[in-house]
């Protein structure tokens, strides 16, 4: 029961992770870097951001999630079902982000997603 | 299929990062236990921050955060994420080929599933927004003494 819920740990925080760095990360927006002030300046504006601090949270969350599962089972349990957030992250940037998801990112994403349960399960 | 050469970039940090910490970790987990025993946290934090592969694999990873960023500031993350995930593929390439591990049947269909999906994305529409038209050096001065 405990690994369900760090599996669940890892997927959730990780997803939530990803959305709330990539809404910031688009708010910000211009982030290119043509000489040393440039460089503080996105810094400075990176720095600034709460969701920039939220995303790193929830994605260290996620990473200690991840060490607590190793820690209790085996790679081959915990990185297949990790896998799932593949799909989550996308429904979350179709719903959420408001992104454009076509049929062919979609069957890609599902592909990828079989393909990473195929890489770490243990036969 | 075009990728982005920030997203081949992220790829390359990211698994050469993972790859050098394996093998770090590989050969420091018998003093790193002995130490963690005798509860000398410090010594432990010294052994890590001591070693070079180790120390590599740390800053290729904070390189890797940094062009990942970057990246979510310009793309879809419904494009970042499925993209970088070649990363899988080259890090189960690597460490067959520097850790010495095994790739097994179904591995290999796994790899051969994440190959056909990241091209699936990759020229899914509108993955990566045109850039805007570079200004050459004459206008970019000119727009400077004209602001």
């Amino acid at each position: 029961m405990k690994i369900v819920l760090l599996i669940a740990g890892i997927i959730v925080f990780g997803t939530f992770g990803d959305l709330i760095l990539s809404h910031t990360m688009k708010r910000i927006g211009d982030l290119s870097v043509r000489n040393a002030r440039d460089l503080f300046s996105v810094i400075g504006r990176v720095a600034v951001a709460p969701g920039f601090f939220f995303g790193v949270a929830c994605m260290a969350a996620a990473f200690f999630s991840l060490l607590a599962a190793l820690s209790m089972a085996d790679v081959s349990l915990v990185e297949p079902a990790t896998s799932l957030s593949f799909v989550l992250n996308t429904i979350g940037a179709k719903f959420l982000l408001k992104e454009n998801v076509d049929r062919s990112r979609w069957t890609g994403t599902l592909l990828i997603t079989l393909g990473a349960y195929l890489l770490f399960i243990k036969y | 299929m075009r990728l982005h050469p920030l997203v081949l970039a992220s790829v390359a940090t990211n698994s050469m990062g993972n790859i050098l910490l394996t093998m770090a970790m590989k050969r420091l987990s018998p003093s790193l236990d002995t130490s963690f025993q005798a509860r000398r946290f410090v010594e432990m934090g010294l052994t890590v921050a001591t070693d070079p592969t180790f120390m590599s694999g740390v800053a290729l990873l904070a390189t890797f955060f940094v062009i990942f960023l970057t990246l979510l500031s310009k793309m879809d993350l419904s494009y970042v994420l499925p993209v970088t995930s070649v990363g899988y593929i080259i890090t189960a390439m690597l460490a067959a080929i520097l850790l010495g591990e095994k790739i097994s049947g179904p591995r290999w269909a796994g790899i051969a599933c994440i190959a056909l999906g990241v091209y699936l994305v990759a020229r899914s529409e509108q993955a990566v927004p045109s850039p805007a038209p570079r200004k050459t050096d004459l206008q970019a001065v000119e727009s400077e003494l004209s602001a």
